[in-house]
């Protein structure tokens, strides 16, 4: 029985990388997620912490299928959802995804990049009304001198901001963030989490993954600790930060923290 | 050898200037058309080629491509030609400038693949990830994300391709078809002077590729101009 306000579920997730040695007899497994149960209710901002390559991008990357679990499932509005299946890319675009390095599409100028993918999608609506509502987004982000530019002439912040406002135009039931700040110059930082809180007290339902404690404290309604493929502690985020039970989790705390 | 040589070459322009146009346009009616079926055929092939999930009927088609490619690549356009001509399509009825251009369009859609296909590897993963991220087909996003900025990164090469194209055209007399080499031959064959025609089919082949490359470079700093 899953609850019905459970947007997301991934259910006992793993996922091994399988690595081709020259001699294909014994090929190296990673097992980059060893069995993840993770729930996302409606309008909640789910943190998720943790040591580089214990597995934290890898999980993410699965809610929406960009990596296909080893086995496991991911239950989203109440479907059990996988990469084979026909309506997989209208899924997706229910799950908006922003990456590390923003990955806007490089040939297109900044209102392109927002328009492709729903006038594809949604050919009952006019060009002009999709470049609107682009526009509209773009004001609320403080980007609308930017439409008509190429992403190669904007700086970190504003080519993630862009990245946000594209995922939003798909009118998303629930947002990804793949370490959105990480490839930013500290300065660029503060914008893009002034965007994410924007979507927070939106009540947008979110997942994001990140290394920006302080942020995580202020934004997560569940923190959610994983190292080495596992989930080691979830909770409030006064209950991750301030009485974290495993020694892992507070060693890693005391590291991140101590910076 | 050049006594007289003024006459001469105004004799090989002047007596049926038609005609050699037309061999000229014959020329760059093979190299051109053959290069855009070819463009087209490389697309195919290359996209299809680093779909990063393929089924078994994918795979089999790319197999098929690997021979198609393998027998292109290693076997003279000429010998092509007349297999294409004499066997394969002997019965077709087609025109045979019509059969030049089939075989110069498979012939360097087989070498563009390649180069397409390195084009494609050099794109940033990331930008076929965000066009799935955004529901974006394989389909959709090959062909709005990932080909265009491929087709950038390739123009040099695709440019050295149709510079070679025009040239090997050259060879489609074997056939009967009149393209300007063939005219030359036949200019060379009714007045006895070998040296002007060739001379002046040298001339012309520069000239077609100085226009070309002129064109090319404006292409590539229009395409370049915005990143």
């Amino acid at each position: 029985m899953e609850d019905k306000h459970t947007i997301l579920h991934a259910r006992n997730i793993t996922k091994d990388f399988i690595i081709k040695n020259k001699k294909k007899s014994n090929p190296t497994v990673i097992q980059a997620l060893k069995g993840i149960d993770l729930q996302v209710n409606k309008s909640e901002v789910v943190v998720i912490i943790g040591t580089s390559g214990g597995g934290k991008s890898t999980l993410l990357r699965c809610l929406n299928l960009l990596e296909t679990p080893t086995s496991g499932e991911i239950v989203f509005d109440n479907n059990i959802i996988d990469s084979t299946q026909k309506n997989i890319n209208e899924i997706r675009q229910k799950i908006g995804f922003v990456f590390q390095n923003f990955n806007l599409f490089a040939n297109k100028t900044i209102l392109k990049n927002l328009t492709l993918a729903p006038s594809l999608h949604n050919k009952t609506v006019s060009k002009a009304e999709i470049d609107e509502q682009a526009i509209v987004l773009l004001s609320k982000f403080g980007l609308q001198d930017k439409a008509h530019v190429y992403p190669s002439n904007l700086s970190g912040g504003q080519k993630q901001r862009v990245a946000i406002v594209r995922a939003l135009m798909l009118q998303p039931q629930i947002m990804l963030f793949d370490e959105p700040t990480s490839a930013l110059d500290p300065e660029l930082v503060q914008d893009v989490l002034n965007a994410i809180k924007t979507l927070q007290q939106e009540g947008m339902t979110m997942v994001i993954v990140t290394h920006e404690m302080s942020f995580a404290k202020a934004v997560a309604t569940k923190v959610v600790f994983v190292d080495n493929g596992l989930i080691v502690e979830q909770g409030s985020s006064q209950e991750i930060f301030d009485y974290p039970k495993s020694d892992r989790l507070k060693d890693f705390l005391s590291k991140t923290l101590a910076k | 050898m050049f006594d007289d040589f003024g006459n001469r070459f105004w004799r090989v322009i002047s007596d049926s200037p038609q005609f050699l146009l037309q061999s000229i346009g014959n020329t760059l009616l093979i190299a051109l058309i053959g290069f855009v079926i070819g463009l087209i055929i490389a697309s195919i092939i290359a996209i299809l080629k680093i779909h990063p999930t393929p089924n078994r009927a994918l795979r089999i088609i790319n197999r098929i491509f690997d021979i198609y490619v393998l027998i292109m690549r290693s076997t003279p356009i000429v010998v092509q030609l007349l297999l294409l001509y004499f066997g394969l399509l002997a019965s077709s009825r087609l025109p045979a400038i019509i059969i030049a251009i089939i075989a110069f369009g498979f012939n360097s859609g087989a070498y563009m693949s390649e180069t397409l296909r390195g084009a494609i590897n050099s794109i940033d993963k990331g930008q076929s990830e965000a066009g799935r991220a955004v529901g974006m087909s394989y389909g959709q996003t090959a062909r709005y994300i990932i080909l265009p900025q491929a087709f950038k990164v390739a123009i040099p090469q695709l440019g050295n391709e149709i510079i070679s194209l025009i040239k090997e055209t050259a060879v489609v007399g074997f056939i009967t078809v009149v393209d300007i080499t063939r005219a030359m031959q036949l200019i060379v064959a009714s007045t006895y002077d070998a040296v002007v025609p060739y001379l002046v089919l040298a001339l012309v082949y520069f000239v077609l590729v100085v226009i070309l490359t002129i064109i090319l470079r404006l292409l590539e700093r229009r395409v370049f101009s915005h990143s």
